[in-house]
């Protein structure tokens, strides 16, 4: 079973995901929150592990690069998305880092399945 | 001369349709809706900080704002203004979902927020390649009032800025509001 951390503090978009995640595979097991120290929490200190974090870019206390850079050494780093609807990235004011991969919000089935293939595959 | 320089016909102005033109692409995705949100550039002005505070006093709706950065720096402010009724009838139509008065108003707030987000960014990234900055949305607030308390980016009265105004519109669910970007120059 596949175990997902779901990262973004917008409710709704949180939600959103998680229910797309559900009905492309019905087996992942999502851990949904809405701010990076919750995140952290669970990984620091309930210690629990995720196959795959999906985190989105902008939010309080940190964005999702910072974020996935503190849980790194408990995650493999291969399979980290990154969701984002700023232009920072089209723009070239941030890039994402090798091996991540990056959704450009509004999310939609099609672009999270990808993000599964991604994880799948850098799992392999 | 005048304070306000108009630059409907210049590079900015097209690009700023052009970046609608992607918002519109972008909400329709988010939001599900048959028909997507239809939007009208009204017009791109260079204007002054005395200027655009009195351009923007009149205006005391519910706004939805982000920061604009250009790099690390702050160097603008975008919102989307739409009054209370509209707001509901938006958020309702978005979640899908039979919720109380309550309920609905507790999730106003970020669903706005996520859709203001899209709708900025989408038009950060063509208004970029043709002011040659890159520029890039923070996280989106709520505001009370009006976009005239411009001083917590550290604007000077001699600065000017470029402003980006728009009318949106969903015939469908009867919506409409407006969206304000401005970038310091």
């Amino acid at each position: 079973m596949t175990k997902v951390l779901l990262v973004d503090d917008s409710k709704f978009s949180c939600r959103r995901a998680e229910e797309m995640l559900l009905s492309l595979d019905p087996s992942l097991e999502i851990s949904a929150v809405n701010l990076p120290s919750e995140a952290q929490q669970l990984v620091f200190e309930q210690g629990r592990k995720f196959d795959l974090a999906i985190l989105d870019f902008n939010m309080p206390e940190m964005n999702g690069l910072e974020l996935a850079a503190s849980l790194q050494s408990h995650l493999s780093y291969g399979r980290i998305v990154i969701l984002t609807a700023t232009s920072a990235f089209a723009t070239h004011s941030q890039s994402i880092p090798e091996g991540m991969h990056l959704i450009q919000k509004p999310i939609s089935p099609e672009k999270l399945k990808a993000a599964l293939s991604f994880a799948a595959k850098e799992s392999a | 001369m005048s304070a306000v320089k108009t630059l409907d016909q210049t590079e900015s102005y097209q690009a700023f349709v052009n970046g609608l033109a992607v918002a519109s692409k972008q909400l329709q995705e988010l939001t599900g809706f048959d028909e997507s949100f239809a939007f009208a550039a009204r017009s791109v002005h260079q204007i002054g900080l005395n200027d655009l505070r009195t351009h923007f006093h009149s205006k005391q709706d519910q706004i939805y704002v982000l920061d604009i950065h250009d790099d690390q720096n702050i160097s603008g402010t975008a919102g989307i203004v739409i009054n209370p009724i509209n707001t509901r009838r938006l958020v309702s139509a978005i979640l899908q979902e039979e919720l109380s008065a309550e309920e609905l108003d507790q999730q106003i707030s970020d669903v706005i927020g996520e859709l203001s987000n899209i709708l900025i960014n989408s038009c950060l990234v063509s208004l970029s390649q043709a002011l040659e900055r890159r520029l890039s949305g923070g996280v989106p607030y709520t505001k009370a009032s009006g976009l005239d308390q411009l001083e917590h980016w550290g604007c000077q009265p001699h600065h000017s800025f470029i402003l980006f105004e728009a009318s949106f519109s969903n015939q469908e669910k009867l919506i409409q509001g407006d969206l304000h970007i401005v970038v310091g120059l």
